[in-house]
């Protein structure tokens, strides 16, 4: 009897150092919120030396403009705008094109849209041409971008 | 080591204005018993220096202001750095109904060739009555 006491004693110590008494779910969670941020530099045109075409392609303080874009979660949509010019001059066709990562937009006068890569830097290219020629003044070339879910 | 030229160059290429607008989440939805709904947006001024936001609603695919939405603040300074919650509100749902809208942040005077803006789409949905 003092053996089966003492075995019963040792089966249950046993038990409890065996036993998973504090086992415990360690659980790491983590939010991913859908999130974009577009940061725009403005770019330059310059009339070409036949003067009826202004453009950030090339000539002397041609700059494109650019448009860096962050995002978290889902890959972001960028649209962009049919362009707009402001300036003393009228009958102008006024286009841009664009390049970034994943989007390659030809020279257009209308509105498009654009996948953009969670991290992303697209390059926009202003062309402007006039038969007439340009009257001297200011010139602005501008297109809405809006960053969105399809 | 190339991994870190490229995170370099886009740092570098973002940290130069001081225009940037950024805005989440992009996409939210939401159920109300009642005729009216809320949601918070939280828009960013990550980069440069303070600048004036302004929000505003939208229809999908275009510029029109739907009915029964408001925000507050509708326009607001953000300091370089900072972010702020919108609180966005549908009224005048009636039962069973779904709206669904744009709200969109951009700065308050924008200058240069490119115009950014971030919009969010909402959508608000009120159960049918019994």
């Amino acid at each position: 009897m003092r053996h089966a006491v003492k075995a019963g004693f040792g089966l249950g110590i046993l038990a409890l150092a065996g036993a998973p008494a504090n086992a415990a779910t360690v659980t790491i969670g983590g939010t991913i919120v859908n999130l974009c941020t577009l940061t725009p530099t403005g770019g330059s045109m310059v009339v070409d030396s036949a003067g009826t075409t202004m453009t950030t392609e090339s000539g002397v303080g041609a700059l494109p403009a650019s448009l860096a874009v962050i995002a978290t979660g889902s890959a972001p949509t960028l649209t962009f705008s049919a362009p707009t010019l402001t300036g003393p001059v009228s009958g102008a066709t006024t286009r841009i094109r664009y390049s970034g990562a994943g989007a390659n937009q030809t020279y257009t006068s209308g509105g498009s849209t654009a996948s953009a890569s969670l991290v992303d830097v697209f390059t926009i290219h202003a062309q402007v041409q006039s038969a007439t020629g340009f009257p001297s003044g200011s010139y602005a070339v501008t297109t809405i971008v809006t960053c969105g879910q399809s | 080591m190339t991994c870190r030229w490229i995170w370099a160059a886009v740092l570098g290429a973002v940290a130069v204005p001081a225009l940037a607008v950024g805005m989440g989440p992009l996409e939210k939805s939401g159920i109300t018993d009642g005729p009216a709904k809320g949601f918070y947006l939280t828009v960013l001024n990550p980069y440069g220096k303070a600048e004036t936001f302004r929000t505003f609603p939208a229809v999908i695919g275009g510029e029109a202001e739907p009915y029964g939405v408001t925000i507050r603040p509708a326009r607001f300074v953000l300091a370089a750095g900072r972010q702020r919650r919108v609180l966005v509100v549908v009224e005048g749902l009636d039962p069973g109904e779904t709206r669904t809208f744009r709200v969109c942040a951009e700065k308050d005077r924008e200058e240069g060739m490119i115009h950014a803006r971030v919009c969010s789409k909402l959508s608000a949905r009120r159960i049918s009555a019994r």
